[in-house]
């Protein structure tokens, strides 16, 4: 089946992307810095201001620390470029919330929120569109999170006998779970998911209802 | 000169103040925009390196906080994304001395660092 796409969908797949190279860079940052101390270390110690042992090992513990971060973004980054490969399949639908919430937690630091996903009882397991389900929640996220310092959004999902469902809660003001519910990209990826979204400003709560055979 | 480096990354910044440090600069750095604020309260720095992508406060915003505190401080913006012009053109009417891309080549920073010890002497004069 040919996959559907728009502007938005294209825009989207560029935010994530700007997204996931300013998260490298920012590795890449780090990386030279303690690559330069160690440098400026050494001549210090030509000079003959002894280095501490101790201190190297520090110091390039912490460049492989950096390293593991970014080899992590990549394989996000990895495993969202292949989210494409197929318009809709069978997916492990707590393993793509998962890499959307990866994928957005920078977009939650910047304002100063946090990301939690539960963990589902079981597996739940369901017949989607992995790169429009992470567009959904991307873009969900971005309705809710501004103005919400100090909130946690928390995702997840769960199955039941008409398919499955995410959830995204927390304590943000009413009206921003009525502009996602609203906002047309947001019902223009439920359509291409055959998902239904409700939002209960009242709870707190959307949920965005999977059915489990989307092309009824 | 005393410099204040701000950068919502701990590792980058503590590292960059320490090699500044090292180089017989007088450096303080902080993570949170509003702990560079309580510092800019203590005592007023002659320059400030600025991140401009930190939460809740980005860089360009927290210049002009700083700004009202210490009119006299200079300031040097720091970015991970695309080119220095683009950067510059797009953080014009931010007003920075200069602007520089991640990762900081550091004899980049320190030229730059010169050059406004150099225009603030001849100001001073």
């Amino acid at each position: 089946m040919t996959m559907p796409t728009s502007q938005s969908d294209l825009m989207f797949f560029g935010a994530v992307t700007a997204s996931i190279s300013h998260e490298i860079k920012n590795r890449i940052a780090i990386i030279n810095e303690q690559a330069g101390l160690l440098e400026d270390l050494v001549h210090m110690a030509e000079r003959g201001r002894p280095i501490e042992p101790e201190r190297l090992v520090r110091l390039s513990g912490k460049v492989q620390e950096q390293v593991a971060m970014a080899d992590a973004i990549i394989r996000n980054m990895n495993r969202f470029a292949h989210s494409v490969d197929n318009f809709r399949h069978s997916v492990d639908l707590h393993e793509v919330v998962e890499l959307a919430v990866a994928l957005c937690r920078r977009k939650a630091d910047m304002q100063g929120a946090s990301l939690r996903l539960s963990e589902p009882a079981a597996p739940v397991t369901i017949s989607t569109s992995p790169f429009f389900l992470i567009a959904f929640l991307w873009i969900c996220l971005e309705n809710l999170l501004p103005g919400g310092a100090g909130t946690t959004a928390a995702l997840a999902c769960r199955s039941h006998p008409e398919g499955a469902s995410v959830s995204i809660s927390g304590a943000f003001a009413a009206e921003r779970f009525e502009a996602a519910a609203s906002d047309g990209r947001v019902r223009h990826l439920a359509d291409l998911l055959g998902a239904r979204v409700t939002v209960d400003a009242r709870a707190l709560l959307l949920v965005l209802d999977l059915p489990a055979n989307p092309d009824r | 000169m005393k410099i204040l480096l701000v950068d919502d990354e701990v590792d980058f910044v503590s590292t960059l103040a320490e090699r500044l440090s090292l180089r017989g600069m007088e450096v303080d750095w902080a993570s949170r925009p509003e702990d560079a604020v309580e510092r800019a309260q203590t005592s007023c720095y002659d320059l400030a390196v600025l991140d401009v992508k930190m939460p809740r406060l980005d860089g360009i915003a927290l210049k002009k906080v700083l700004q009202q505190k210490c009119p006299d401080m200079r300031f040097i913006f720091l970015t991970g994304h695309g080119s220095e012009e683009a950067f510059r053109e797009g953080t014009s009417e931010a007003g920075a001395d200069y602007y520089l891309l991640k990762p900081v080549r550091l004899e980049k920073l320190l030229a730059k660092i010169e050059l406004i010890r150099e225009n603030r002497k001849k100001e001073e004069m």
